[in-house]
């Protein structure tokens, strides 16, 4: 056993080899392709974020105090069920506003160990009878006692993802070509390799190999061709997301931002750029392995 | 051992039929020319016993399995009891002797060590022992041809199919061939051979299977390779007949191999009770 598959393995790195020039332009389109479908999945995922809490219809949020009394959040909260610029409001106690914190800072552990459920200011979130209230809602309230800053994120964030969704459309569509790009090439790749070993193949068959015994290294190097690739893409990936780590850091260090935990949320969390990674590994396994069985079934049928 | 039944096989781009109502058959241990003007049908028999092809009509037994009833999947390990040997060798270039012969052991997953064993003896039959880290490049056409008998015969077939193993090489080169393929044939292995050369049919006077666009037209025993000019359809026919006749009487036929056992050279003799025990042993 251990004997054939020290065959298989040698087989298969030395047809790489063999191959290299083809090999290599299969790995580096594999490589682009992945490199995009996973920056979009990254840019996707940090709208997601953005908008998992701040939902559309959320039109201002009111941040109080941590320390404002109770008779001034009663106050607030009376103004706003009155108040005629504003449909509705749900209200985040201190147990639900640092359980949000958590959530949208869960890749910066500093921000989180920076507050206790007690310091962490509660907030009114309202929707907006018109969205064009906004700035009316925070000149008039940002002034009062208790409340500590007026945030009204709605507009950006559609904004933001109508940018990111038609930027998201054209890198898919991009993605979509090149991986369509690298089938082509592992296929030709694969056949290449069949071509410079028609010999053998012939030999084989006449001896009595079987299909599989044929067949395996060829997939394989397909499919190693395909992983090598997602592998570098994936680290691509992961570099990227650091970049636009950083990048937020440091605008919300430069800044007075009203809204800090809006940019950092469209940051993935690390933990989702690993699944990114398990997902274009996982594809780039799938694409390597199809191209190659395709052209494994195409010319080298018995 | 052998039986092509009503056997009739075209293929796509021609409209002849490259085989026309073929029966005849074969038993164990014979050695059988196939004879014939080009596109008479003679590879097309071979392929279709190798199962690379497969008949349109009609059946094909080969070791008591129906090769049409057969499916894919097996096809490699029913070709494991067949060898084959072709007029352009099929040598890998970059690959030793010894790599070559080996070559046919390692893809059907064979021990390091049977590989060794194996691969010796039967470069020693074929009296390449010395010569096992030569290149192909670095032998005459008719050692390479004695290097891909060794790789069919490695693994011990049941059955040995040669398309005109002579055709690359001289008259004495040839006669070398034929002893090898003569003593193999000894060992009890079933050998076909396509073949042009008359000379060499004449002199082995085996049976003789003639093919003339895919049908057969002479089946006899000890024959030649044309017939003389005298023979008219009718002596044909009666060839024939009797070809048949000697075909179903195996208990004569046997007592002939016997009597050819005995008259072999001595010092082969050795070697060819070597090859019956390994017969037994993997059968
Ligand atoms: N792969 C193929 N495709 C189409 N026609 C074929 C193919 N192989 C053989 N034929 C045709 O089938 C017929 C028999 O061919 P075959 O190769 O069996 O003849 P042969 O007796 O081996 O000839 P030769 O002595 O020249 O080797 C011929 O008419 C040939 O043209
Ligand atoms: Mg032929």
């Amino acid at each position: 056993m251990s004997f054939s598959a020290n065959r298989v393995l040698r087989d298969t790195f030395f047809n790489l080899w063999r191959n290299i020039q083809y090999a290599l332009a299969a790995i580096l389109t594999v490589i682009v392709s992945l490199s995009l479908v996973g920056a979009a999945l990254l840019v996707k995922q940090g709208v997601a974020n953005a908008t998992v809490e701040w939902s559309h219809g959320v039109g201002v949020s009111l941040w109080m105090n941590a320390d404002a009394s109770n008779s001034e959040v009663n106050g607030i909260s009376t103004q706003l069920k009155q108040s005629t610029l504003i449909q509705s409001c749900s209200y985040l106690d201190h147990n639900a506003s640092y359980d949000l914190l958590k959530k949208l800072y869960s890749n910066q552990p500093v921000v989180v160990s920076a507050f206790t459920i007690n310091t962490t200011p509660t907030i009114f979130n309202c929707v907006l009878s018109n969205p064009n209230n906004a700035i009316e809602v925070y000149n008039q309230y940002s002034h009062q006692p208790g409340v500590y800053t007026v945030v009204y994120p709605g507009q950006e964030i559609k904004t933001m993802e109508k940018i990111t969704s038609i930027l998201q459309i054209i890198m898919l569509g991009m993605a979509l070509l090149m991986v369509i790009a690298s089938l082509v090439l592992i296929f030709v790749t694969i056949r290449m390799a069949i071509f410079s070993r028609r010999r053998e193949v012939a030999v084989m068959k006449l001896v009595g190999a079987t299909n599989w015994f044929i067949r395996v290294p060829f997939m394989l190097e397909g499919m190693i061709e395909g992983l090598i690739g997602a592998v570098i893409a994936s680290l691509l990936v992961f570099g990227l997301r650091n970049i636009m780590g950083n990048l937020v850091r440091n605008t919300e260090k430069l800044g007075s931002s009203a809204q800090p935990s809006l940019l950092s949320a469209t940051v993935a969390t690390s933990h989702e750029a690993i699944i990114i990674g398990i997902i274009l590994i996982i594809s780039g396994a799938v694409v390597g392995g199809i191209g190659s069985f395709v052209a494994v079934r195409r010319f080298l049928d018995v | 051992m052998i039986k092509f039944e009503n056997v009739c096989k075209s293929y796509k781009s021609s409209r002849n039929k490259a085989l026309n109502d073929l029966s005849v058959e074969i038993l164990k241990g014979e050695f059988v020319f196939l004879v014939g003007p080009s596109g008479s049908g003679k590879t097309t028999f071979l392929r279709l016993m190798l199962r690379e092809e497969r008949t349109d009509s009609g059946r094909i037994w080969v070791g008591g399995r129906e090769l049409g009833a057969m499916s894919s999947w097996k096809v490699p390990y029913y070709r494991r009891n067949i060898g084959c040997v072709f007029q352009d060798f099929r040598l890998l270039p970059n690959k030793t002797v010894r790599q070559n012969v080996a070559f046919a052991l390692e893809v059907i997953g064979r021990s390091r060590h049977v590989i060794d064993t194996k691969v010796s003896q039967a470069l020693e039959i074929v009296g390449l022992g010395n010569k096992g880290n030569r290149l192909p490049n670095e032998l005459s056409g008719g050692e390479q041809q004695r290097v891909a008998i060794a790789r069919a015969f490695v693994n011990r077939p049941l059955i040995l199919l040669a398309d005109e193993p002579t055709g690359n090489l001289d008259p004495a080169t040839s006669q070398g061939i034929m002893r090898i393929l003569d003593k193999i044939n000894r060992t009890e292995t079933t050998i076909i051979m396509a073949t042009h050369d008359v000379g060499i049919v004449n002199t082995m006077r085996r049976r003789v299977i003639q093919l003339d666009r895919g049908s057969l037209v002479r089946d006899q025993q000890r024959g030649i390779y044309g017939l003389e000019e005298s023979d008219t359809i009718e002596e044909r026919l009666t060839g024939a007949v009797k070809a048949v006749t000697l075909n179903s009487d195996e208990d004569e036929l046997l007592k002939g191999r016997k009597r050819r056992r005995q008259t072999a050279e001595l010092s082969h003799k050795s070697l060819i009770a070597g090859f019956d025990e390994d017969l037994e042993e993997t059968e």
